[in-house]
């Protein structure tokens, strides 16, 4: 990078930087505007200083984190060291190096077979653990079996002495099988052809009971003879019970898979079957069919593949080639895709593994079907076919998070529709979710005004603050505006929808040459509200403006033009019009039907039209359009009020031709779905007017349950970024079965490990300060947060994971510079050091009667559990193994004892992933409770020993979970779609029963 | 330790106007910061408890007599120590990200986290690079970075460990941060 530019000049440019930084962002932007004015140059590049001190996030990191994983990996050997030889191969060169390890071209040295091999070597083991090389080795057979032509063959492996484990493999020189298509310019056919062989290798692999789990074009080489060759089959696996030896989490999660290829079940830590396999293979299809990913992702940023892959519906391959084809063929290609291909796409991405081809001959089977014009199992089976369309949320008094997911989702199924403006859809999604989610953060109230920041709420706070915010970008504030506008009117709020619609409707008015689409949705969405406010005239010139501009935009069949007379067909019902009504319903149906896959649009226009003629009193006709609609929406999940609704109506209709005994039983059950899934009391589904009379019960809301405990937990759920959060770690209560999840704490720093005292009324917790941390107090409802020790500037350095005494008059903790156990009274008084041990003890638990103390300490070598009498003395050892590896533990041992005293669970490491251990406090009876491939840490008994809450840790986020003491009936309590850090919960003692919620 | 002493007496001399002092204190530092950061980036720390911010203050602990030393030394302190992180990142960087030498410089971006082994590399050394470049334009800004970025310190201890405020700290790192981004496109 050259700068021409002189220190002299950058004087100039800082120190106008400075008078702009003294201001405030509105007067700010028109200083820098007079810069520019007076001086363009300098102008421009005060602008872009201050543009680029907005991009620069990866600067806000410590440089510290960033390089952790470089510390991380142990050195791979070089050509220039010693080692040179593995079992009989001689290494040539290297061919690569990546995070697990290094490749290297080599072959045999004895002469025997003169082939060539690559032989990759991986991270260090620490030396010596039998069990693992066991393991290893015994995963090498079952791979080593593997014979098919088209999958490289792992020839050989083993662990050398100072344990550096390697494979070699078939060396296999080729392409990557998505470049070279791209190279010799496949067509659609070709590239299926391909595609299916590498289904048929996929397939032998799985006949003899091996998964690859990391399918990718890396993984799929085309020769230069274009044979296909897979690779590296199974490895992930075996890199599996490697990588947890060694790394840290980030380093592990980032290699053990490419999450863009990453099934649902892998990113939540689900069981792996043969059906993870078919779900890479749709998105490879996907790949080689439109050049792209499913989920149109923008930045490559682990916690936005995660949260894609888990709650974001894939883009059928149809719609994806329209914005990556550039060459005027797009919608040829986008033509040729659709229907068949779209088809098996999806349904190999399907989130449910059981919803997806079982197996890789099914998805070769289907996509042979297609080539020879067979029909395709994935389009005729309609239970297999699904759109689902996204779920807004209804519920009242739900917490911040779910608004925000809201309105985020709100928003992406908005841009799903946006074909053209690539680029700069991507710089305005990006703004507005950077704006919206500000104004959200700052609509939070803070704990002391009443915790629970409901929908309502914090949509009101939102919503003033952005009427009045000139300062952000038109057409940003525009669609937030929109945005805000549809939350109220599916929350029913109608008047403050009216509100935000109407100024979205100016804003868009004035913005009119850019965005005719944008102001036809809103108009449309506006007619919608204003048909429930009962203004009926001003509601149909909404639509009838909406309509015209849809009509000139898109031709006269496109859906958006029958969602529009849909609504306006409703209207006109309203105002008693009905020959209008019919007629404008008909028109939609009509185009609804033409459309391919429109299966949720044509229930509705159905619906709509049937309404009409029971109006008319029609009402054989209106009751063969209501059948077919109910079929039609029984095939599809979710929504489930629009099939009651179809229910209601078609009992309507029924009932006009007399079969009441038919419209009675249909009715009734109609009604009761409504009520179990749409409590709250506005109905604001059009209903035919008989039904309508009859009222929404506002009964048989959930009675409400008692709990007798809580469990507290921490979550970096209430960050800025409104998909991986990346908040500051707070303290969350919550019921047990995970409902009513309230935050404790507000803090800039990390507050962190909470420990009930054992009267239920108060929470020990650390809290970092930024330059240390502390152990601290607080009331179970989060007032009165007081410091207990002041150890921060001081020797001990600061003190952390509180345990307290059964009489809640002290509190032992861990000391942070040279760990050790120490105990205070709660007052701040009385500091001792328990164990005063130059090795590291750490993570103390009280007995529940008092007397005796669980903690961990590596005095003998590795860390170990511990128990030792209350004042410190007798120490005695329980555990052997507890931890893997040498030096403090990587994840959290924290051993805690079970309400009765007679037994102590802890996490471990020692079976290879971490998991959950119960031992009974003699040391006796040592049983494992977990069973599963991520990591499990962090125990905690419920009040009556029946129960462990801990939580699960999977590539880059972590879940709250529950078990019963044996391990069985595991129950995830927090919500997956956070995506965030939910960890180190803690069951309270029994709770006073007499706690209003 | 005779480190400890050496270190604290270091501090105390460069207060009383020794210029060599800070030479000499700068190995040191380096040295025992090197071991920490080895030890601690290895993810021995229970994962999330602690920022890896607390290195610095953990060395400080560990290196510096507090009895001996006003709060004025901590500042000096933190400006070496934030200097000898950026060094022992770097270096590691480099030994890490070795292979591709020769190679043409990789574009790095400040957006978005960099993720694989060599990115991470890539971009602590491509950032150092720029920095000694920003040093020759406006020195203080450098050291901001070197503080906030490095170091992992905050507005407040920036600004003790550059003897200037904080809201100097705050506009010099939106400054910094600026130019850091132009030049790395």
């Amino acid at each position: 990078m050259t700068r021409p530019a002189s220190a002299a000049w950058w004087q100039r440019v800082f120190d106008a930087a400075d008078r702009a930084l003294e201001l405030e962002p509105p007067e700010r932007a028109s200083f820098v505007e007079q810069c520019r004015v007076d001086d363009a140059a300098l102008g421009a590049e005060v602008a872009a200083l201050l543009a680029g001190a907005e991009a620069a996030p990866v600067l806000d990191t410590p440089a510290a984190e960033i390089a952790a994983p470089l510390f991380d990996e142990p050195v791979v050997p070089n050509l220039a060291e010693p080692r040179s030889r593995f079992g009989p191969y001689r290494i040539l060169r290297e061919l690569g190096r990546g995070g697990m390890g290094a490749v290297y071209l080599a072959e045999r040295s004895d002469d025997q077979y003169e082939k060539r091999v690559a032989l990759k070597v991986l991270p260090a083991w620490s030396a010596g653990d039998d069990r693992r090389v066991q393991r290893f080795l015994d995963e090498r057979q079952i791979l080593a079996a593997l014979d098919h032509p088209d999958i490289a063959r792992l020839l050989d492996g083993g662990v050398t002495p100072d344990g550096l484990p390697w494979f070699a493999m078939e060396y296999v020189e080729g392409i990557p099988v998505d470049r070279y298509c791209e190279e010799q310019r496949l067509s659609v056919e070709a590239r299926l052809e391909l595609f299916c062989r590498v289904c048929a290798a996929v397939q032998y692999a799985h006949r003899n009971l091996v998964v690859h789990r990391d399918l990718k074009p890396a993984n799929i080489l085309v020769t230069a003879e274009a044979r296909i060759k897979l690779l590296d089959f199974g490895i992930a696996k075996l890199l599996a019970t490697e990588l947890q030896a060694g790394a840290s989490l980030t380093a592990t999660s980032e290699r053990l898979l490419t999450p863009m290829y990453a099934s649902p079940e892998q990113i939540r830590g689900d069981p792996i079957s043969t059906a993870t396999d078919v779900y890479a293979l749709g998105v490879l299809l996907h790949l080689l069919l439109t050049g792209t990913d499913p989920y149109r992702l923008s930045t490559g940023q682990q916690h936005e593949v995660i949260h894609a892959v888990l709650e974001r519906e894939p883009e059928p391959p149809s719609v994806a080639i329209l914005r990556t084809g550039g060459d005027g063929t797009a919608a040829k290609r986008a033509r040729r895709l659709r229907g068949d291909l779209d088809a098996i796409v999806l349904r190999a991405l399907e989130k449910d593994p059981a919803r997806r081809y079982g197996t890789a001959e099914q998805l070769e089977a289907d996509v042979r079907h297609h080539l020879t014009g067979l029909p395709v199992a994935a389009r005729t089976g309609s239970r297999f076919y699904q759109t689902r369309k996204f779920l807004r949320r209804h519920r009242w008094g739900v917490a911040l998070t779910a608004a925000v997911a809201l309105l985020v989702v709100g928003f992406a199924a908005v841009t799903a529709v946006q074909a053209a403006r690539i680029a700069l859809e991507r710089d305005r999604a990006e703004e507005f979710i950077r704006y919206l989610s500000n104004v959200m953060r700052n609509a939070v109230p803070s704990p002391g005004q009443g915790r629970t920041a409901t929908s309502r709420e914090v949509l009101d706070t939102s919503a003033s603050r952005v009427e009045r915010d000139l300062s952000v970008q038109p057409d940003v504030r525009a669609r937030v505006m929109f945005e805000m506008g549809s939350a109220y009117r599916d929350l029913a709020i109608y008047d403050r929808a009216q509100n935000l619609l109407e100024a979205t409707v100016v804003l868009r008015r004035r913005l009119l040459p850019a965005g005719p689409r944008e102001l036809a949705r809103t108009l449309d969405a506006l007619g919608g509200v204003l048909f429930q406010r009962g203004q009926l005239d001003s509601a149909a010139r909404m639509y009838d403006e909406a309509l015209a501009i849809r009509r000139r935009l898109l031709g006269r069949s496109h859906g958006d033009v029958a969602r529009t007379l849909v609504g306006l067909s409703a209207v006109r019902r309203a105002q008693g019009r009905l020959r209008e009504a019919e007629a404008t319903s008909r028109e939609a149906l009509e185009i609804d039907r033409a459309r391919s896959d429109a299966y949720a649009d044509v229930a509705q226009s159905l619906r709509g039209l049937g309404h009409v003629l029971l109006d008319q009193a029609k009402y054989p006709p209106a009751e063969s359009l209501y059948t077919e609609a109910l079929s039609l929406l029984r095939e599809r999940p979710g929504d489930s009020t629009e099939v009651a609704a179809s229910m209601i109506d078609l009992a309507g209709a029924l009932r006009g031709q007399g079969k009441t005994a038919a419209a009675d039983s249909l009715l009734r059950y109609g009604l009761a779905l409504y009520r179990r899934v749409a409590p709250a009391a506005t109905l604001t589904i059009p209903l035919a007017p008989e039904v309508a009379r009859i009222p929404a019960s506002t009964g048989g809301a959930a009675p409400l349950r008692h709990f007798d405990s809580k469990i507290a937990f921490v979550t970096d759920r209430d960050g800025p970024d409104p998909i991986g959060h990346l908040g500051n770690s707070e303290i969350y209560v919550m019921n047990p079965d995970g409902s009513d999840q309230r935050r404790l704490t507000v803090h800039e720093g990390i507050d962190n490990q909470p420990a009930w005292s054992p009267d239920g009324k108060r929470i020990a917790f650390s809290r970092g300060l930024g330059t240390g941390i502390d152990v601290f107090v607080m009331n179970a409802d989060g007032s009165e947060q007081t410091r207990v020790t002041h150890l921060t500037d001081t020797d001990v350095g600061g003190g952390l994971s509180p345990t307290w005494s059964p009489d809640g008059m002290r509190i032992a903790f861990q000391s942070f510079v040279q760990p050790d156990i120490y105990v205070i009274n709660v007052d701040g008084t009385g500091l001792r050091n328990l164990t005063n041990h130059p090795a590291r003890d750490f993570q103390p638990a009280w007995s529940p009667d008092g007397s005796r103390m669980a903690f961990l300490s590596n005095r003998d070598g590795r860390p170990e559990v511990y128990v030792m009498n209350a004042d410190g003395t007798a120490p005695v050892r329980l555990t052997v193994n507890a931890q893997s590896s040498e030096g403090t533990p990587r994840w959290n041992p924290s051993p805690t004892w079970s309400p009765d005293g007679t037994k102590i669970a802890f996490a471990s490491d020692r079976d290879g992933d971490q998991e959950i251990y119960v031992v009974n406090a003699d040391g006796t009876g040592l049983t494992r409770l977990t069973f599963n491939p991520s990591q499990d840490g962090y125990p905690s008994w419920s009040p009556d020993g029946r129960q462990i809450v801990f939580y699960r840790r999977v590539l880059g986020h972590a879940q709250v979970f529950v078990m019963g003491a044996d391990g069985g009936n595991v129950t995830r309590l927090t919500e997956l779609s956070t995506v965030s850090f939910n960890a180190w919960p803690s069951w309270s003692p029994r709770l006073s029963a007499t706690r209003p919620r | 330790m005779n480190d400890e002493h050496d270190i604290t007496g270091l501090l105390l001399a460069w207060r009383a106007g020794d210029q060599d002092a800070l030479d000499r204190l700068f190995p040191l530092v380096y040295d025992a910061l090197r071991g920490i950061a080895h030890r601690q980036l290895r993810g021995e720390q229970p994962d999330r408890t602690l920022g890896t911010t607390a290195l610095v203050h953990e060395a400080y602990l560990k290196l510096v007599d507090q009895t001996k030393v006003q709060w004025t030394d901590r500042g000096h302190f933190f400006a070496v120590a934030a200097r000898a992180m950026r060094r022992i990142l770097v270096d590691q960087a480099r030994r890490r990200g070795a292979l591709k030498r020769g190679a043409a410089p990789k574009r790095v971006s400040l957006t978005d986290f960099p993720v694989a082994i060599e990115e991470r590399a890539d971009t602590l050394i491509a950032l150092d690079e720029a920095l000694t470049e920003l040093a020759g334009v406006d020195e203080r800004l450098s050291q901001v970075v070197e503080c906030r970025f490095f170091g992992g310190l905050t507005e407040e201890e920036t600004a003790e460990a550059l003897s200037v405020t904080a809201r100097t700290v705050r506009r010099d790192w939106t400054k910094a941060k600026g130019w850091l981004q132009r030049a790395l496109q």
